[in-house]
């Protein structure tokens, strides 16, 4: 089609080109066009932060951001924590401390907490939770997310990654 | 002597965490199949309005269009529980914003969006009643044209002699309460996929909590047999109530699978999910309470109006709920309830995480705590002095088996004054207090002679992996993880042995589903007795091959061995071997259909329904900004009498996520409607809590070892939630002086609430 796009991009350390639409945005491309489903639609307008993925490294809405945006860009999502099979720390912390229950809102928020990880080795509890505030979860109460980010600081810092 | 357990009690991780923290877990929209299409609805734009003329006209000449239905594609029947009033595609009229009208498929959703807007619906508004008042109004419009005063449903429920006991009371108070609309909201929005076998028959895809419920309700939508139609489950983004019952998407995703031979995709938008979703019914409780002057709790009667929006799924199951279950935490002497559902032009209600139970405690729960105030007596005091206890039969004829009540009370009420904060700062602009209320729940109920139990198939394959099958979902609570926890730990092999399948109605035994908090309860007992038959079949096989009596045999992390004689053992992987691979033949697999012994109600709602009632207390301190109205939560004591957790964590998990609810419900969420439209249908409108506005939450688990229940447990799913407003109020009051009767309770009301007085307005 004459109105798409080819969008190159580095995904979960990987080159990929896609065509896309101009409309489209990041998060149809990765569920429906490279059928990357570990990032969820929650409600697309961006209150939820089910869609969160790392864009250089940085969180973002993927429903908010055109696909396009993408472009020369790097992008991890949830797939990419765990390309090899083992768990990354951050996620066995999330299984260890309850952290999950219908798991949809998961992959988002251990995304969320690898960007604050990378930048903040040891969160302090109010960091955790303004990091993880634009993140809905109708299951945990989200008291077992700090615990989950402070086990992952502390397996983090003593494999020394 | 407690026996020593290997992982049941244990704090073992959800079984299926592994495969949610790498996002590998597929939900409904992570499915896709060959040739699917994408299936939209065109939704009533009105409250009320007569539909003059659907015309699909241009919407089946866009390109990528494959159909469009209509009323007049959809069988004749209405359906619905106990009052069939619902149409797959609304044929007459439209009864509420978002009531479905007509429904397109299409290559994509965007072309499939783009249809609706090009489907032409004449309607002729009608006038529509918006609030109770309205719709109880003398000559008000009939939201259906056969329920004549808008009225869906009436109860009277009376025990005892109550009027001969108010006559006898020293003190009888009444006030009214109110409960508001508010969404279950789980995070992944509902969806369905829908595809037909040349042969007709029916398989559904769809994240729902009760799957063969659902089965039955859509045979009957669509005038077909439950055993053409398969029900499979795939991960449940959470349902919290929301998700029990099919929706209209469910039948309009077959039809159009139907009509283009394809399969059909329905996800909700999350604005459909605010607009079509099924909110908590919203009521009016009018209690009078009858006490002594030392604080015995004598006899209580209610008047319920409640809310049921235009159509009426589950609603009047949850009004019964509403009238009776409250009438069990206190040993009253005499009860007597009369409720009625009413019909209004708003998007219909069903079940929420308490299923009626909660609006009725925070009635009940605010009025106790009231009195007790205004006899100067202490609130907690009375509350331990009434509470039910074990061996009590409740006028309800309850029969409480294990009961933790009086010791969830303690445990709050002394946790919540530990290090309580100066009940004012600033020269009294912050005020803090703090308030306790109760809950009783169940766990199962038996309607009528229904079954109330649920079937479990137990199987060990060769190489001694076990398969463990339910008809109960897991929406997220960790059902799988105790069905595994309890079938490794009665047949004596590792968790990671053991596979907890998914649900499909073709293959999972039958059950009712994820709902009444019966799921541990019921297909817990379920999955225990199955993996004793087949624990069974296991020590007769091995004592065969190691030529001994089965019953000097005990079997541990694996292996089969001699009691007296430890060292002579065998795998059971080598006995499934051995059963399955050769002409021995051993089915090592059991198929239990478990009922708990319980009666069931009779035609006037008495009897002992419930495998198992369950008891909490929640105390919370608040914190007032006088200036501002300002409310926040800042400590939860919560204790839940659970009989025995299974997964501690699990059940840590529940009451954190409720009390989040109920917070929520208390102070920030709220549907909004205006002139029958709703106000505020999305997540930057409705207010959920985030993790900044989390409480401290101390949860205690009571354990009271419920004789039913496996391994002594009973339900914690909807109970964790239902303390937590009416404590919230109680704490309120402890702080203000001031009583609030209608929730949410808004920075707006306790502004003008205190501000009201003209002593502090002239400040």
């Amino acid at each position: 089609m004459s109105d798409t796009h080819l969008l190159k991009f580095v995904l979960n350390g990987e080159e990929v080109e896609v065509m896309v639409a101009p409309a489209e945005t990041l998060l149809d491309v990765l569920r429906k066009k490279l059928l990357l489903t570990g990032t969820k639609k929650g409600c697309a307008e961006g209150e939820c932060g089910a869609c969160t993925v790392l864009l250089e490294g940085k969180p973002v809405n993927s429903c908010l951001v055109l696909a396009m945006k993408a472009h020369g860009k790097t992008v991890m999502t949830i797939e990419g924590l765990s390309a090899t099979g083992e768990l990354h720390p951050i996620q066995e912390a999330f299984l260890e401390a309850g952290a999950v229950q219908c798991g949809f809102c998961t992959p988002g928020v251990i995304l969320s907490a690898k960007a604050l990880l990378d930048r903040e080795p040891a969160p302090s509890d109010e960091e955790i939770k303004n990091e993880l505030a634009g993140h809905l979860c109708r299951c945990t109460g989200y008291i077992q997310f700090l615990e989950a980010v402070k086990r992952a600081a502390v397996k983090l810092g003593k494999f020394n990654f | 002597m407690q026996k020593e357990y290997s992982t049941i009690g244990k704090n073992v991780p959800f079984v299926d965490a592994r495969e949610k923290v790498t996002g590998r877990a597929k939900y409904l929209d992570d499915l896709s199949f060959p040739g699917m299409l994408y299936g939209k609805i065109l939704r009533s734009p009105y409250p009320h309005a007569r539909i003059v003329n659907v015309d699909p006209g241009r919407a089946l000449s866009l390109p990528g269009v494959k159909a469009v239905i209509t009323a007049a594609d959809c069988p004749a029947t209405r359906f619905g529980l106990e009052i069939p009033d619902v149409s797959i595609l609304a044929g007459d009229k439209v009864r509420y914003v978002g009531d479905e009208v007509a429904a397109v498929s299409a290559v994509s959703e965007e072309i499939a969006e783009e249809a609706l807007s090009l489907i032409k619906v004449e309607y002729a508004p009608l006038p529509s009643v918006d609030d109770l008042e309205a719709a109880l109004a003398p000559g008000a419009p009939l939201v259906h044209d056969d329920k004549p005063g808008n009225i869906g449903k009436a109860y009277k429920i009376e025990r005892g002699d109550v009027d001969a006991d108010f006559a006898g009371c020293d003190y009888v108070f009444e006030e009214e309460f109110a409960t508001s609309r508010v969404l279950p909201c789980y995070l992944e929005p509902f969806g369905v996929i829908a595809s037909w076998e040349n042969d007709g028959w029916l398989t559904i895809w769809t994240g729902i909590q009760a799957a063969f419920h659902a089965r039955f309700e859509l045979a009957r939508a669509l005038n077909m047999q439950p055993s053409d139609i398969s029900v499979k489950v795939p991960y449940i983004g959470g349902g919290f109530g929301g998700k029990i019952w099919i929706r209209n998407f469910h039948p309009i995703a077959a039809l159009l699978a139907k009509k283009t031979g394809r399969p059909v995709k329905i996800v909700l938008s999350r604005e459909e999910e605010f607009l079509a979703s099924r909110p908590r019914v919203a009521a009016r409780i009018k209690v009078k309470l009858g006490l002594m002057r030392d604080g015995t709790l004598v006899c209580k009667e209610m008047k319920i109006t409640a809310d049921n929006g235009a159509y009426s799924w589950a609603a009047p199951k949850i009004l019964l709920n509403m009238a009776m279950r409250t009438d069990c935490l206190y040993r009253f002497r005499s009860t007597r309830t009369e409720a009625v559902l009413v019909y209004t032009n708003k998007t219909p209600t069903s079940g929420f995480r308490g299923y009626g139970n909660a609006q009725s405690h925070f009635a009940l729960e605010s009025m106790v705590d009231l009195c007790a105030r205004k006899l100067g007596l202490d609130p907690v005091e009375v509350r331990l002095k009434n509470a039910v206890r074990r061996g009590d039969t409740t006028l309800h004829g309850w029969k409480i088996r294990s009961c933790g009540l009086g010791e969830c009370i303690e445990k709050v009420s002394a946790a919540i004054q530990l290090n309580r904060l100066p009940k004012e700062k600033q020269g009294g602009k912050i005020r803090r207090g703090v308030g306790v209320a109760c809950v009783t729940h169940v766990s199962g109920n038996r309607a009528g002679n229904n079954f109330d139990g649920s079937c479990a198939l137990v199987r060990f394959q060769e190489d001694g992996k076990l398969l463990v099958y339910s008809g109960e979902s897991d929406m997220g609570q960790g059902a799988r993880t105790v069905f595994a926890q309890i079938a490794a730990e009665i047949l004596g092999i590792p968790l990671e042995s053991v596979k907890v399948m998914p649900l499909d109605t073709d293959i999972s035994p039958f059950g009712y589903g994820t709902y009444s908090s019966r799921v541990t309860t019921v297909g817990g007992k379920a999955v225990l007795l199955a993996a004793q038959q087949v624990r069974e079949q296991l020590l007769t096989l091995a004592g065969k091959i190691l030529n001994e009596d089965p019953s000097g045999l005990d079997v541990k992390d694996g292996q089969i061995f001699v009691r007296l004689d430890p060292g002579r053992h065998i795998p059971v992987a080598e006995v499934c071997r051995a059963g399955i691979r050769t002409r021995e033949a051993a089915a090592l697999t059991a198929y239990v259909s478990y009922d708990p012994p319980t009666e069931g109600a009779d035609g006037n709602f008495y009897g002992d329904y419930s495998s198992a009632y369950n008891y909490g207390a929640h105390a919370v301190e608040v914190e007032v900004d006088t200036e501002t109205g300002q409310v926040r939560v800042l400590r939860v004591a919560a204790a839940h009498d659970v009989g025995y957790p299974i997964n501690p964590n699990g059940v840590r998990g529940q009451i954190y996520g409720g009390v989040t609810q109920g917070v929520g419900w208390a102070l920030y969420e709220n549907l909004v409607y205006k002139g029958g439209v709703l106000q505020n249908p999305s997540l930057s409108s409705y207010i959920l809590l985030t993790i900044k506005d989390m409480p401290e939450v101390e949860p205690f688990i009571v354990k009271t070892n419920d004789p039913v229940g496996p391994y002594g447990a009973k339900g914690v799913g909807e109970p964790a939630l239902i303390p937590t407003p009416p404590a919230i109020a109680n704490a309120l009051e402890d702080a203000l002086g001031v009583r609030f009767y209608d929730l949410p309770i808004t920075p707006e009301k306790v502004f003008l609430a205190l501000y009201a007085r003209p002593e502090e307005a002239e400040k």
